[in-house]
Parts: C-alpha cells; sequence; structure tokens
C-alpha cells in the first residue's frame, strides 16, 4: 500500500495508469474472444471482471487518490469494464448460440423413415372413389354454366327408360339379355340402363328453361371383364331452351372438354343413332396426350388423336312433344358419357374390374384430391 | 359391312388421286365407323394360272405328296405339292420362283422329296386370302391357263370393314354405300338398277300369296328351270363373297348372297321339287317345328312369320330357311324368294331364337319394298348365265306404302343445325341421298327414297343435310342459361358425408348393388325386418346374386375379405349408395307407350309402383386404424373409433342424435348402439355380431356402421349460428366420480354440464378405471372440466360453487361420490 499523496497525479498508483488499464482491457478482450466454449468464457469472466481481476484491484486503488484524480481514475476504469462487458455479451451470446444448436443437432431423427415405410401411417387419411369424385369435377363444370344436378331413380319405370325416349318395344336393348326387369318381365320396371330417364323427368317436372347435368348409376347385363361392368356411371346433360341448335351443343362440350382435359382441347361430331336425338352424333374428344400432333405410339388415342367418349345430340321433337314441350318454340340437346370410361382413358387404367373390385390400393392411389 | 374398294368402283368413279386415308375419312365423316382397313393378300411378282397336266403320287413318305406337272400357258413345269384336293385337268394357282407371297416368302426351285420343284401351287392361306389351308386353291376351269390371276384373286385390294348404325339397313349393301361415296365425293353414282330390270311374270311358275298382310309388303317369286345343277360360280363372285367374309357354296347359294350384297335384298332359293301348292307367308302356328338350314329343330310361337307350301313350314321368313327345301347338287328347278318384311317382327323372331343371319339383319332394319322384282330378276339371270336354264318368270304380291312425303323449310334446317346453309345445298344434300325434292320458295316437299324407312319426320332429313354437308362444319357457341341455384341441400350434404369420412381415414368403394337371399340370413336380419322387403331381378346375371340390395353391409363385407385375401389386414371401406325396398303392396306398371305422355298413368302412380329408393351411409373397420411403428403404437378399430366416427359425422353437418340400445341382431348385443335423431332409428354402431363377420368369413373383430341418410337430410342445419366464446383466464379441474359400474358415462357427463351452470365451458370423460381401489360393482369416471366466465377472472368462490352443484347433481341422480 503506497503513502497518501499530496499532489494530484494519478499516474503514480501504477495500477491505474493508462497503460496499465489498457493492458488490462486488451488482455481480458483477448482472453474472452479466445474462449471456445462457455466454460472458457465463464473463467475469462472470473479471470477478468471478478473480485479478484486486475480492474477490481486497480478500483480498490482509487480511494488512496486524491479527489481531483478520483473522477478521472474512476472513469477510466469504469470504461474499461464497459468494453469488457460489452465484448463478453457479444461472444456469450455466440458461444450460447453455438451451444443450442450443438445440442438440437444431437436430437437429430432419421426423418427418411418416413419413406422407408411409405404404406403404414400414424395418421390416416381415406380416399373418395374416383368415381365420385370425376363425377363432381364434371358436374360442378356445368354448375359454373349454370347447369343445375338432377336425379332420378335407379330403379325405373320401363316408360321413362325407353318408351318416352323413342325407344320401341322391339329394340334390342329392350331385351331380357340387355335389360335387367324387375319382379317380371312384364313389370314395367327396370334397373335403368342409361341416365336418360332423367331427362323425361327433368322435362316433365321443372320450368322452361331446362340447363341439368345428371350423373347417375347406370345397369345392363354384361359380364365384368377389362372393358365392361353391368353397373356402370354415366353423366348425361340436357339443356331446353329456345334457339337451341347444334353449335350450341358443341360449343358446350367444346368448353366442357377443354375445362375437363385442358386448354385447346376441343371434340368432334361423327354422325351417329339413338332414338331420342336427331340429328345424333358420337362424341370424340381430342386426344389430351398427344393433342395436334397426332402420336402413331400414342396409347390413350390409339395413334388417331381423337378418344371416342360418348353421345349427343339435337333431342328428338318426338320425345319433347311426349314431354308436352311446345317444338315450335322450344328445342333442346342432350349428351352423355360414361364415367368409368372416362377415368379409364384419363388416368391410362386398362382394366376395368380394379374400378369396380373396392381393392383399397385402387382408391389409395388417388386419394380425395382427383385432379 | 365389308366394301371392297373395287366393288365400290363399279358404282362411282373414284379418282385416282383419292387414296384409302381419303375414303377412311369420308366413311367416318358419313357416320361409319371404320373398324378395320385390310388389304387383301399381296403378292410380289408373277401370280399364274396352271393347269394341272399330270399327277404322280410319291408313295414312300410319311404324308401324301404328289409330283404334278402343270402347263402354265406355253410353258410347263414340275411342281411338289402336300395337298390333294385336286385332279387332273384343274385350274390352280402358280407362283414360279422368283414371285414373293406374303410374309415375305420368297419362292425358288429347290430339290425337295426326290425332285425338282419349280415353283408352288398356293392356297388361300398362303396368299393372305383367308385362314383356309385345307388344301390349295382351285379355280373355276373357264381361267386361262398362263393368265394372270392376281386380279381374279383381287389381290392387293383394299377392303374396309364398316360398322352400320342401326337405323341404317340400306348401308348394308354395296349399292347404299357407293351412293354415300359419290354424294361425299360429289361424284356421279351409277346406280345399278338402272341396269336391271324387274322380273316378269310368267306361265308354270311357283305362285305365292301373303296371308299376314300387315307384316309383309312384298313378295315375290322367281322360277327357273334346267339350271346345270353341276355348274360352278364364276370366280368374280367367289372373290366378291369371300372379300365380304362370306364362303362360296353352290352357284345358286351364291348367287342369291351375292345379289343381296349387291342390292341389300335378301334372298332365298327354294328346290322346287320339294314344294307342294302355293308358297304362303303366313304367322306360324303356336308349337310349330322347322328344321333349319343349320340342322337344329326350331320351335315357333304364333307372332313368328313363316314361309310354307300347302303342307309344312319350308322357311323361317327373313331369317334362315328350312332344310325340307333345300338346294342341293340335284337341284334343277328353282324358286327365288325376294321379299320385304315387317321389320320389328323379324327382329323378334331372330331374337327370341337367339339366331341372325346376313337376311335377318338387314330385314331388322328394314328394305326397299320395291326392289324385290329387281333382286329377283338380277338372281335369276346371273343363274341362268352360269348355270343355264330358263327364267319362266315371277308371280310378285304386293301391299306397298305410297312414297313418304316430308316438309321442311330453311329456316327449320338452319336452326337445328345452327349453320347459315343456302337453299341450294339443302336440295343438293338431300339429293345425294336419292331423295326427290319440290321447292317453292324456302319450303321443301321431299319425296323419301323406299329404301330409307329411317327417314320419318323433318330433323331425319336435318340429319342426312347435316351429314352430307359435314358435321366438321358445325360452329361452337355458349349458349346462355339462366342462372342456376347450384346444388341443393340434400346434394351438398351427401358430398360433405363423404369428405367428412374419407378424412377420418376411410376409403370409399362402389359395390354392385346386388345380393341374395342369403345376405340377408346371414347377418341374421328378421322377415319383419324393412331390410327383408327386398326387390327381386327377375333376370338377374347370377341366380347366386338375384336381389337387389336392401342394405349395404353385405357388399362392404365381401369387399372386405377381398382386400384381406390381397394382403390389407387393416383397413376402414364405406360405401354411400341406394338401397332398395318395395312398398308393402306394389302393382305392375300397365304399357304406356312410345310417344305418349303419361296420361294414363299419373307420375305420382307410376312413382308408387317402383321400388322405395333410399341412400345410406356404411362403413365397415377391421384392425388398425393406425399403425404402431418406429413413431410408437397406433390404434385399433372398436366399437369406440367408429361410434366417434359416427358422432363427429353429425357433429359436422350440425344435426344432434343420441344412442341407444341395439334393436338387429346384426350387431354385437353388448358392443353397438342404435343411433337416433329425433324419435327416429336411423342407424346403428359397433361391433358387427361375430357370428355375421363369421358367416362372410372373417374371423376378427368387425367393426362399423349402417345409417339411413335420408332420414338425416331434414335435419342438416343451415341457419347455423356461431356461439361467442369467452377470452377471460380459465380454470380446469379434474372430477374423479364413483358410480354403479353399469351407469352410463354419457348421462353423467350431461348432468354434469347442465348442473354446472354458464360458466362451465366444457366437460370431457377422459379416464376410467375400474378396481379394488374403487370397490366392487362401482367404477371411477374422471372428467375433465374447464370453466371461464365471460366477464372477469374466476374466483376460488366460483369454483367451489359449480363443483358443489355438480356434486348435488350427480349424488343424487346416480349416487356419485368422489373418489378419495
Amino acid at each position: 500500500m503506497s503513502a497518501p499523496n499530496s499532489n494530484f497525479d494519478p499516474v503514480q498508483v501504477d495500477a491505474l495508469s493508462e497503460k496499465s488499464i489498457e493492458a488490462a482491457l486488451n488482455s481480458a478482450i483477448k482472453d474472452i474472444k479466445s474462449s471456445k466454449n462457455l466454460e472458457d468464457l465463464k473463467l475469462a469472466k472470473i479471470n477478468h471482471l471478478g473480485d479478484k481481476s486486475p480492474l477490481a484491484l486497480a478500483n480498490r486503488e482509487i480511494g488512496s487518490l486524491p479527489p481531483e484524480a478520483k473522477a478521472i481514475a474512476g472513469k477510466r476504469v469504469a470504461w474499461a469494464k464497459n468494453k469488457i462487458s460489452e465484448v463478453f455479451n457479444q461472444v456469450s451470446t455466440k458461444l450460447e448460440t453455438d451451444y443450442q444448436n450443438q445440442l438440437l443437432k444431437s436430437q437429430r431423427e432419421d426423418l427418411s423413415q418416413i419413406l422407408a415405410s411409405p404404406d403404414l401411417s400414424q395418421i390416416n387419411f381415406g380416399s373418395r372413389h374416383p368415381l365420385t369424385q370425376i363425377a363432381e369435377i364434371m358436374s360442378d363444370i356445368f354448375i359454373a354454366m349454370g347447369y343445375e344436378v338432377a336425379e332420378g331413380p335407379e330403379a325405373e319405370a320401363e316408360w321413362y327408360n325407353f318408351d318416352s325416349l323413342n325407344i320401341l318395344p322391339s329394340h334390342p336393348s329392350r331385351s331380357l339379355q340387355d335389360t335387367f326387369y324387375l319382379d317380371s318381365a312384364i313389370s314395367g320396371k327396370v334397373l335403368r340402363t342409361q341416365t336418360s330417364p332423367v331427362q323425361m323427368r327433368a322435362m316433365l317436372n321443372r320450368q322452361l328453361p331446362i340447363y341439368i347435368v345428371a350423373p347417375g348409376r347406370v345397369y345392363r347385363k354384361d359380364e365384368l371383364d377389362a372393358t365392361h361392368t353391368p353397373v356402370f356411371h354415366q353423366i348425361e346433360g340436357l339443356a331446353i331452351d329456345e334457339g337451341l341448335s347444334m353449335a350450341d351443343l358443341k360449343g358446350t362440350l367444346d368448353h366442357f372438354a377443354e375445362s375437363l382435359f385442358g386448354k385447346g382441347v376441343i371434340t368432334r361430331f361423327r354422325p351417329s343413332f339413338f332414338p331420342f336425338t336427331e340429328p345424333s352424333a358420337e362424341l370424340d374428344v381430342q386426344c389430351f396426350i398427344c393433342k395436334n400432333q397426332p402420336n402413331p405410339e400414342c396409347r390413350t388415342c390409339k395413334g388417331t388423336g381423337w378418344i371416342e367418349w360418348g353421345g349427343c345430340g339435337m333431342v328428338n321433337p318426338k320425345v319433347l312433344q311426349t314431354a308436352g314441350i311446345d317444338t315450335k318454340k322450344y328445342s333442346g340437346f342432350a349428351f352423355g358419357m360414361g364415367l368409368e370410361r372416362t377415368l379409364m382413358f384419363k388416368y391410362s387404367i386398362t382394366d376395368m374390374r380394379d374400378i369396380v373390385e373396392g381393392d383399397i390400393r385402387f382408391s389409395k392411389q388417388f386419394g380425395s384430391v382427383l385432379r | 359391312m365389308r366394301v371392297p374398294v373395287s366393288w365400290l368402283r363399279d358404282y362411282v368413279r373414284i379418282n385416282s388421286n383419292i387414296d384409302i386415308e381419303q375414303l377412311h375419312q369420308a366413311f367416318v365423316s358419313l357416320g361409319f365407323e371404320v373398324e378395320n382397313v385390310e388389304t387383301y393378300g399381296s403378292v410380289k411378282g408373277e401370280l399364274l394360272c396352271g393347269e394341272i397336266v399330270a399327277i404322280k403320287n410319291l408313295d414312300q413318305f410319311k404324308k401324301p405328296i404328289r409330283y404334278c406337272t402343270v402347263k402354265i400357258g406355253t410353258q410347263t413345269r414340275g411342281i411338289v405339292c402336300g395337298a390333294t384336293n385336286f385332279t387332273v385337268g384343274d385350274k390352280v394357282v402358280v407362283a414360279l420362283p422368283g414371285t414373293v407371297l406374303p410374309g415375305d416368302f420368297e419362292i425358288s426351285a429347290r430339290k425337295t422329296y426326290d425332285h425338282l420343284s419349280e415353283g408352288m401351287i398356293c392356297s388361300e392361306r398362303e396368299l393372305g386370302i383367308s385362314d383356309s389351308h385345307t388344301g390349295i386353291l382351285v379355280l373355276n376351269r373357264s381361267v386361262k391357263s398362263g393368265s394372270d390371276v392376281k386380279k381374279i384373286l383381287g389381290l392387293g385390294e383394299s377392303v374396309f370393314e364398316l360398322s352400320v348404325l342401326p337405323d341404317r339397313g340400306y348401308a348394308l349393301s354395296m349399292r347404299g354405300i357407293a351412293r354415300e361415296i359419290a354424294g361425299y365425293f360429289n361424284l356421279k353414282f351409277e346406280d345399278p338398277i338402272k341396269q336391271y330390270s324387274k322380273i316378269k311374270p310368267g306361265t308354270k311358275i311357283a305362285k305365292g300369296k301373303i296371308s299376314a298382310p300387315k307384316k309383309v309388303s312384298n313378295f315375290t317369286l322367281a322360277t327357273l328351270s334346267g339350271v346345270n345343277p353341276k355348274a360352278t360360280t364364276p370366280e368374280f363372285i367367289k372373290l366378291r363373297l369371300q372379300q365380304m367374309g362370306m364362303r362360296s357354296i353352290s352357284l345358286p347359294v351364291d348367287v342369291t348372297n351375292y345379289v343381296m350384297l349387291e342390292l341389300g335384298q335378301p334372298l332365298h332359293a327354294f328346290d322346287r321339287k320339294l314344294v307342294k301348292g302355293t308358297i304362303a307367308v303366313r304367322f306360324a302356328r303356336n308349337g310349330e317345328k322347322i328344321k333349319t338350314l343349320d340342322n337344329q329343330n326350331r320351335s315357333l310361337i304364333e307372332s313368328d312369320l313363316v314361309i310354307s307350301d300347302s303342307v309344312k313350314a319350308i322357311s323361317i321368313a327373313g331369317i334362315m330357311g328350312g332344310a325340307n327345301s333345300e338346294i342341293s347338287e340335284k337341284t334343277k328347278e328353282i324358286v327365288i324368294e325376294a321379299a320385304t318384311f315387317d321389320a320389328a317382327t323379324i327382329s323378334a323372331t331372330a331374337r327370341r331364337l337367339g339366331l341372325t343371319s346376313e337376311a335377318s339383319k338387314r330385314f331388322e332394319r328394314g328394305c326397299d319394298p320395291n326392289l324385290p322384282e329387281y333382286a329377283a330378276k338380277r338372281a335369276a339371270q346371273l343363274l341362268v348365265e352360269y348355270g343355264g336354264g330358263k327364267i319362266l318368270g315371277a308371280h310378285s304380291q304386293k301391299n306397298v306404302a305410297p312414297t313418304h312425303k316430308i316438309k321442311i323449310t330453311k329456316e327449320q334446317v338452319q336452326a337445328v343445325t345452327g349453320l347459315p346453309l343456302s337453299n341450294k345445298q339443302i336440295s343438293t344434300n338431300l339429293e345425294k341421298i336419292g331423295a326427290r325434292l319440290r321447292a317453292s320458295g324456302n319450303a321443301f316437299t321431299v319425296s323419301i327414297p323406299s329404301w330409307r324407312n329411317d327417314l320419318l319426320n323433318p330433323n331425319d332429313l336435318i340429319e342426312e343435310i347435316l351429314r352430307l354437308h359435314g358435321y366438321q362444319f358445325i360452329k361452337g357457341r355458349l349458349p346462355k342459361a339462366p342462372s342456376g341455384f347450384g346444388l341443393t341441400k340434400t346434394q351438398k350434404t351427401r358430398r360433405q358425408v363423404g369428405q367428412v369420412i374419407a378424412g377420418m381415414g376411410a376409403h370409399e368403394v362402389l359395390t354392385y348393388p346386388f345380393m341374395s337371399q342369403s345376405d340377408i340370413a346371414k347377418c341374421l336380419i328378421s322377415e319383419k325386418d324393412e331390410r327383408s322387403r327386398v326387390v327381386t331381378i327377375h333376370n338377374p346375371l347370377s341366380e347366386e346374386k338375384p336381389l337387389l340390395r336392401s342394405f349395404l353391409i353385405p357388399g362392404l363385407l365381401e369387399v372386405s375379405a377381398r382386400n384381406i385375401a390381397r394382403g390389407y389386414e387393416s383397413h376402414a371401406l364405406f360405401e354411400l349408395g341406394n338401397v332398395f325396398f318395395h312398398h308393402k303392396d306394389f302393382k305392375n306398371i300397365s304399357k304406356i307407350g312410345v310417344g305418349f305422355p303419361p296420361k294414363k298413368l299419373t307420375q305420382k302412380e307410376i312413382d308408387l309402383a317402383l321400388p322405395i329408393e333410399k341412400t345410406n351411409l356404411a362403413l365397415i373397420a377391421i384392425g388398425q386404424a393406425s399403425d404402431s411403428g418406429w413413431w410408437g403404437e397406433g390404434y385399433k378399430h372398436s366399437s369406440g373409433s367408429v361410434g366417434q366416427m359416427v358422432y363427429k359425422l353429425f357433429n359436422q353437418l350440425g344435426i344432434s342424435i343420441q344412442f341407444d340400445d341395439p334393436l338387429i341382431e346384426m350387431w354385437h348385443p353388448g358392443r353397438s348402439q342404435s343411433i337416433k335423431s329425433g324419435d327416429q332409428i336411423i342407424g346403428h354402431f359397433g361391433q358387427l355380431h361375430p357370428q355375421v363377420a363369421a358367416n362372410f368369413g372373417l374371423n376378427q373383430e368387425v367393426f362399423g356402421f349402417e345409417i339411413n341418410l335420408d332420414a338425416v337430410y331434414p335435419f342438416t342445419r343451415e341457419d347455423r349460428r356461431f356461439k361467442n366464446f369467452g377470452k377471460m383466464p380459465y380454470a380446469i379441474e379434474d372430477l374423479a366420480l364413483v358410480v354403479a359400474i353399469d351407469q352410463e358415462a354419457g348421462v353423467v357427463q350431461d348432468a354434469i354440464m347442465r348442473s354446472g351452470g354458464q360458466m362451465l365451458e366444457s366437460v370431457n370423460l377422459f379416464d376410467v378405471f375400474t378396481g379394488n381401489q374403487v370397490g366392487e360393482g362401482k367404477k371411477s369416471l374422471t372428467f375433465r372440466l374447464l370453466m371461464r366466465a365471460d366477464d372477469r377472472t374466476l374466483t376460488s368462490e366460483d369454483l367451489a360453487k359449480i363443483r358443489e352443484r355438480i356434486l348435488r347433481r350427480v349424488n343424487e341422480d346416480f349416487g356419485a361420490r368422489v373418489r378419495s
């Protein structure tokens, strides 16, 4: 301990000299910055900011200084302490973060395990049948055009299914080989062979103009094989209004095709025959895979550039008359296509049985987000 | 219908710049689907006619081998041949060395069976004409030795195979097809009928009589005598028959077939010696028997038409001749029948007998009633030309309707087609189909050709105009539909139900809605149950499933078993589909007929006679609902898990439901509940009765539900109100209550909720415990209570009050006490 000083010269106390403080500061910063981990840092803190650190010891000397010098020496020590704390905090934050990251990294899980167990799941979600979904997608396109969805019974009167649609009693489709009859051959009740009876029900019960689509299940006496099923689905469309022509039919179906298969996909009409439409047309849709450049190898259209899709035409005036609609004022068009068939060519499904058998691997592939 | 291009050229001068691709396009555009285009045999190099001069049988080999001396024009060659179906003097087809047969088979001179073979005598298969390889092809002896036979055999020709629409009978003939092609390419159509004439009456001829006048519009019989029974069919007829897919049988049969293919008029030839008296066309007698040409005995009914002589039926009209009057190799006197029968009658008989023929196919679609006299004459002439003899004449009885006339206007045509077609375009296109027109301004009176029985009203004609103009010219435009109202409430609900159930892990399947009586028994369904009021299919696909389903579970169980068999033992499947029941007393729906509004029966009466259709939702769950794995334990499907699905579903739909004891035996008596909406039972959930599962071959526990959705549609609420929820601090307290072991927890929860007051926000049972600690016959139910006030922080007094109220209530109602 030095003797009391009478003159003003803080330098006389060596530990408080500018040089000593600077040296203490530099040594502290060096130690702190070179800390490799939180332990090193803790030690550096004790060494440089602790009770026995050079600065703490120097601080004690202040008391022995003359009053004029106390302030300057005090400031000098405080400045150095602050500087050290500042650096300490910086390094501490960094080391703390590093430490946390290290810790989290050590908790690593192998999330590729998810990919390693594709068929197992902690969280299960199911699926809706692609037929259900495509029926909704198709219906929604027409709903956007102002149509409504109409329905009718699957166990239908022979009159609605055949007679009312101008299908004569001699028509081969009415035979017991082709149509399921209910109760007896003369009951007048069948399992509908097409969604078209919904047309007649709509015409008899709705107000004009009529714009409807009718998706639904239909029945024909075919054995199940790769391309046939006795129970299948169709979607039917009907529009009755003033001044409708084949042009309106074509425009509607082009819009439908484009909405369902993609921009620029159009339809083609070929002459055909259906008792309930006249003129009638086969409806082809342009192959949405090879589009404008038919590819002979294309499996979707078999190289023709076109895919057979359904049938359509102007509602036969006889059918309109049956429904009591004034054919001088109103005309209409109708169209229909198979949902299974649409699903098969749209998604390259080659065996009809996969659609009907209920194997969960079929629906699972599509999930609930058919697109 | 097959169409050899060379035959088409007989009636249309198809320019050389129209290639096969364009013809293909023409057929498609005209409404004939092209099923196939065949190139009929393609041979490179010469193919010549040779005459067999000598045959030496080589006996030393395992199979018969002949060494033949063949004269080909001026040259003579030795050829080894393995066939035996020819004799000296026969004309055969010879491929000399250098000729390449189909399959890149090049003929060379080589030594075989100890002889030098300088060429090959060809079979039909070797030439690519047919699959026939029973022997070599023997030509008609009139073919000149040394001449090129490629043309005679039609080699290298294209043959189209078309599918003809059911209303276009006229197109089942070369005449009909040629008219179409001429129209498409704007070429002149050389109608073969213009070259032919009607057959004339004569003496000593077979006489005919129409005894069913409404069903026969022309009955013409041509009689020939002195036809050489040994005469052979000329090569051009043989070739064309073969290109059309028919076999050559004998000259008379070949000629009748040829004329049918040419003109579209089916013909039938009888051996006159085997026919007695007048030949009549009449209705059959019930049970009348006839043996047809295919040697089958057929039994007829009184709506069938037959051709008969004074003693017996000799043919089923329009379908197939009888064996008793068949042409044979002794026949010299021939009667050719050319008639026009009613389409529906022929179709019904053909269908009933399961017997279709080239003739019936044409009659079913409708034939030209003005054609028989021409066709009979054409056939008779061909027979005389190639078989000798003479035409004695014909007897014809007719009942032909006058020409049908249809009026149309340009405005009508434009309104339907949406195309600005001119009067000229309308008349030109109608003339192309053979119609005659009388125009008056923009109006036309159109005389329909007699072969177009399909054209009945203006729209039929408009289709023809559009077809010949080209469907490809229709320009699309979008009609302006009035604004719609979107999906109905029911339709929306149905979509949502599927989405919610799929969201809970189940996969939708669509099973066939067929079932059997045994399915009902296997599900332990009683006779009194509605599900027993099933609808029967009169003609089911399989006798195993002759009923329409009245519930969905059996179909799902079948699919479930299939998935298990395929290695997927854990799954949840659901179906949203129709089920069918009969009304207690149901009637047949009497015939109303085509083209009548349902006046005789009201729509309501029709609907009442139809089965009742309901929409059900059912689910089957087996095994794990969520898998166990590296992530931890999964959970199993259970009565509880499927019940939660039901509960959550109705929660989403905003419908309140209650559970009650199960009422049908299909379900496990201790692990299932019925579902009630109001007073109505709308379904069941839980575990299936183990016996039911076992009846479907499932030995594991099967869970599921089946709900009738129609019953709940009316309860789906669209006026749901949002309920405000509090944001003040909350308090949570667990309450463990000891109650009797058979006490229903749901009732206790309800009592707590009701007695807790406004500050009790939610109550959830989260633990159930039985054991010594709670005493015998008791169980402990632990509920978690979440409490909150609307306007302030709860105080300990608030909590104490709530607790006190609840405890008093549950103690009074259930004797519950707090578990210590």
